[in-house]
């Protein structure tokens, strides 16, 4: 009779496992099938250097020819200066009036030596310092709410920010602000809805000073756009892959919020603008990888930032079990942010 | 024995309340789960119908000994769902309802593995009586 009850519970273990088992062999997964494109892929980067940081949640604010600049997604003021050769670290402090209130959870740090940003988009509050003395003021009073902003010039930014029409729908759409009049321009066919307006156009921005040129490139469909700092398209390009459609599902929650209600398919999970390319670190695996390609590498490929063409794709050996969360691209240097590390690689180039 | 009773009817009972109260974020999380996407809609019902059936019997004197090995069936699944979750699938979302869902991945699991523990405890406990019925048993086990 005292038997009865373990047999029942090992049997019970026995079933369940076998049961989520089989949910797990039914359930999709990402890369199971073939994507149906294939990659040049180069020589794979090489580790030259790492650091350890001491604090997780480090984002790349920004780099100059010697540092390479990290804020830190959960300490708004803080910021890391890091030397190129990942030697010498120098902990900085951004300078604020005490009282300021801001919504320090979003507030993110753009370093644009010799200037430097402090943006949150909620209140919306912008600050402006000098990167040598990190004394920060209120810069643009006459601004818009955004979710996403990048600087372009020392007096005019572009922002992502979400628009409602007239019938109450909304949408994320690139806005510039400027110090003077208009304040605030709207381009409204830039970012391209497709399911909700709000996840399904979620992507990366980045600007290359060089040409002047900005970049968004989405995160679930194969597909970027490239445009000028007057928010004039110049063109759309293509990833490799064959995903012309955002894969998502949204639930619309009677609060008024809306949530993923089925996992997302990532396709291009970041991406940055350097030396008239563009690089975007991609979550699918091509049909002439290993299938398990991306179990310890990051796949980055590369497109003319001219027009948009594929060139070739590098592969990033990772460390540890951390994948990239932040990179940045410097001549053949790609520096890397992986959770608590910095990595420098050398990369090939063509 | 009966503390072992009232602890699963207040877990049961808790968390099937908070996702009833929550349903529709409820059912758009589980939905993020790539295990159970598919069935999100179906299972956003059945999960806490099923945990509120078991609280009950919990509570009936007479199906006490049912829901003492359905607690444990219950908790062994979503042990397990959490197991192959966690060493298999690269994102994980958690939508357990309440309080329950600030807990961390492990924490959850080790949470899950007690209350499996107390489970198989209480199977024990109730096959060791010699005495089947119930409600005489009762004010000596309080």
């Amino acid at each position: 009779m005292m038997q009865q009850p373990f047999r029942f519970a090992a049997l019970c273990v026995m079933v369940c496992i076998v049961l989520v088992l089989i949910l797990y062999a039914f359930a999709d997964k990402p890369n199971d099938r073939k994507n149906g494109f294939s990659r040049k892929v180069l020589p794979a980067a090489t580790l030259k250097s790492s650091l350890e940081l001491k604090y997780p949640a480090y984002y790349i604010a920004g780099h100059t020819d010697a540092h390479i600049y990290l804020g830190n997604y959960s300490a708004s003021q803080h910021l890391l200066a890091v030397d190129q050769h990942l030697k010498d670290t120098q902990q900085l402090t951004l300078k604020l009036t005490p009282g300021e209130r801001y919504a320090w959870k979003l507030a993110r740090i753009i370093v644009d030596s010799p200037v430097v940003y402090m943006a949150e988009g909620s209140t919306p509050t912008l600050y402006r310092g000098r990167l040598d003395d990190l004394h920060m003021s209120r810069f643009l009073q006459q601004s818009c709410f955004f979710n996403m902003l990048q600087n372009v010039s020392a007096t005019s930014f572009i922002s992502r920010s979400i628009h409602r029409d007239s019938s109450g729908n909304s949408r994320n759409i690139l806005t510039k602000i400027k110090t003077d009049s208009p304040y605030v321009t709207l381009g409204k066919d830039i970012i391209k809805k497709q399911v909700d307006g709000i996840f399904c156009t979620d992507g990366t921005l980045d600007y290359d000073k060089q040409t002047g040129k900005l970049v968004y490139v989405y995160h679930y469909r194969n597909e970027f756009v490239a445009l000028d700092t007057n928010l004039h398209a110049l063109y759309t390009g293509h990833t490799l892959d064959t995903n012309t459609m955002a894969k998502i599902q949204v639930a619309r929650l009677s609060t008024g919020g809306s949530k993923f209600s089925a996992p997302p398919a990532y396709v291009n999970s970041l991406a940055r603008v350097a030396d008239n390319r563009i690089y975007i670190l991609s979550t699918l695996v091509a049909d002439n990888e290993h299938w398990q390609a991306r179990r310890d590498t990051e796949i980055i490929d590369v497109y003319s930032l001219d027009n948009g063409t594929y060139i070739y794709t590098l592969h990033i050996p990772l460390q540890g079990k951390e994948r990239i969360t932040d990179f940045i691209v410097k001549g053949d240097q790609l520096l890397a942010l992986c959770d608590h590390t910095l990595n420098a690689y050398t990369i090939a180039r063509q | 024995m009966e503390t072992i009773r009232l602890s699963f009817i207040l877990l049961f009972v808790y968390t099937a309340v908070s996702k009833f109260i929550d349903y529709e974020n409820f059912r758009a999380v589980i939905g993020q789960s790539p295990l159970i996407t598919r069935f999100a809609p179906v299972l956003a019902i059945v999960v806490p119908v099923a945990e509120i059936v078991i609280a009950l019997l919990l509570v009936i004197p007479r199906y006490r000994r049912a829901g003492l090995y359905a607690s444990f069936a219950i908790m062994t699944l979503f042990t397990v769902y959490i197991v192959v979750l966690l060493t298999l699938s690269e994102k994980i979302p958690c939508s357990c309802g309440g309080v329950i869902s600030q807990m961390s991945w492990t924490q959850h699991l080790y949470f899950n593995i007690v209350f499996m523990l107390l489970a198989l405890l209480g199977m024990w406990l109730y096959t060791k009586q010699p005495d089947d019925h119930p409600s005489s048993s009762k004010l000596i086990h309080v």
